[in-house]
């Protein structure tokens, strides 16, 4: 009886250190040693809210059926009620290698929805818009030509921004600005967004 | 009688400690890091670490694309886990879901991607870092 226990003790706990070790089974052969192998940690990504930029508070002029608003400091059709001032998201490259950049605008499915909420009578002419600029000289090969739209009424897309960013010291910056197409029916709010930058190295 | 106890939690104990220590096929550490800044976005896609790169305050986060293969011929399970300062805003984003510590099944020549997702929410400037583990099973079947 003594022993029976015993046997029933080693059981239960062997079935338990199966268990602790999330064993699938405990009958078969043994797989042959295995590795995997840790790939593609080239790719990195940071969010950055245009919080950090900031519009400030305004309209449409009446006169225009949208305004457009950049964060560089300059608007048309558009009428503050609080100065915003020019401001841009600077992208550095911290590490050794030459580094590819996107950006891509996050939580919406497109500007429309980003001013709108649903379809408004003028909301086909929305955009959010992106260009960029060395901040420091000689730091990209391969900026945007213009704005480009990383939404617009009906869609999202990822914007190319910094096609080689460069690792040197003092050649190793960018500056990202924003450009808004305001529909004239936007709905009043504070609105933000997020931009999804995305880096992945050569 | 005695020794017969003896005997059998002795067993035991070697029954574990090699179920424990010997179904490991692979342990990797990686080190992360990342810095919190005021008003720049920084990348570091150095492999010396997993740098999560300088991170606005209070911005939406920062991530890191990864894929795991399993190069050889039989199945795995594969645990990953994190560690140190930066444990607990830090997570595992596999097929749009969130999870602390993730554990899986990898097949034999099959890839998992996930990302590894830092929410700085709330935290001050400054430099966190700790570690990803990666470790690897053997997986019993049945016959």
């Amino acid at each position: 009886m003594r022993y029976s226990v015993i046997i029933l003790l080693i059981v239960l706990i062997v079935i338990l250190g199966f268990k602790f070790l999330d064993v699938e089974s405990v009958t078969g052969n043994l797989v042959n040693d295995a590795v995997v192998t840790l790939t593609k940690v080239s790719i990195a990504g940071i969010q950055l809210s245009d919080d950090s930029i900031g519009f400030g508070s305004g309209y449409v002029d009446r006169a225009c059926n949208n305004a457009t608003v950049i964060s560089n400091g300059t608007n048309s059709c558009w009428v503050n009620t609080t100065e915003y001032l020019a401001d841009g998201h600077e992208i550095i490259n911290n590490g050794t290698s030459f580094l590819n950049i996107t950006a891509s605008l996050s939580g919406f499915t497109d500007a429309e929805e980003f001013f709108c909420g649903t379809s408004c009578d003028y909301t086909n002419v929305a955009s959010i818009g992106v260009y960029s600029n060395n901040f420091e000289s000689n730091s990209c090969l391969g900026l945007t030509s213009d704005v480009e739209n990383i939404g617009d009424y009906n869609s999202v897309s990822s914007v190319g921004i910094c096609d080689y960013l460069d690792f040197v010291d003092n050649s190793d910056s960018i500056s990202v600005y924003v450009q808004l197409h305001v529909p004239i029916d936007v709905a009043v709010g504070n609105k933000s967004f997020l931009i999804n930058y995305e880096a992945s190295a050569y | 009688m005695k020794k017969i106890i003896l005997m059998g939690i002795f067993s035991i104990i070697l029954v574990v400690f090699f179920l424990n220590e010997f179904t490991i096929l692979n342990v990797e550490v990686y080190p992360v890091d990342a810095y919190i800044v005021e008003n720049e976005v920084g990348f570091n896609l150095d492999t010396d670490k997993i740098h999560f790169g300088n991170v606005p305050l209070n911005s939406g986060g920062a991530y890191r694309q990864m894929s795991i293969t399993n190069v050889y011929d039989e199945d795995v399970k594969v645990f990953l886990s994190d560690s140190g300062m930066i444990n607990e805003f830090v997570y595992f984003e596999v097929d749009g879901e969130n999870y602390e510590n993730y554990n899986f099944v990898l097949k034999s020549n099959e890839t998992k991607d996930y990302k590894i997702v830092f929410k700085n929410e709330n935290l001050p400037l400054g430099y966190y870092d700790g570690e990803i583990k990666i470790v690897v099973r053997k997986l019993y079947k049945f016959n």
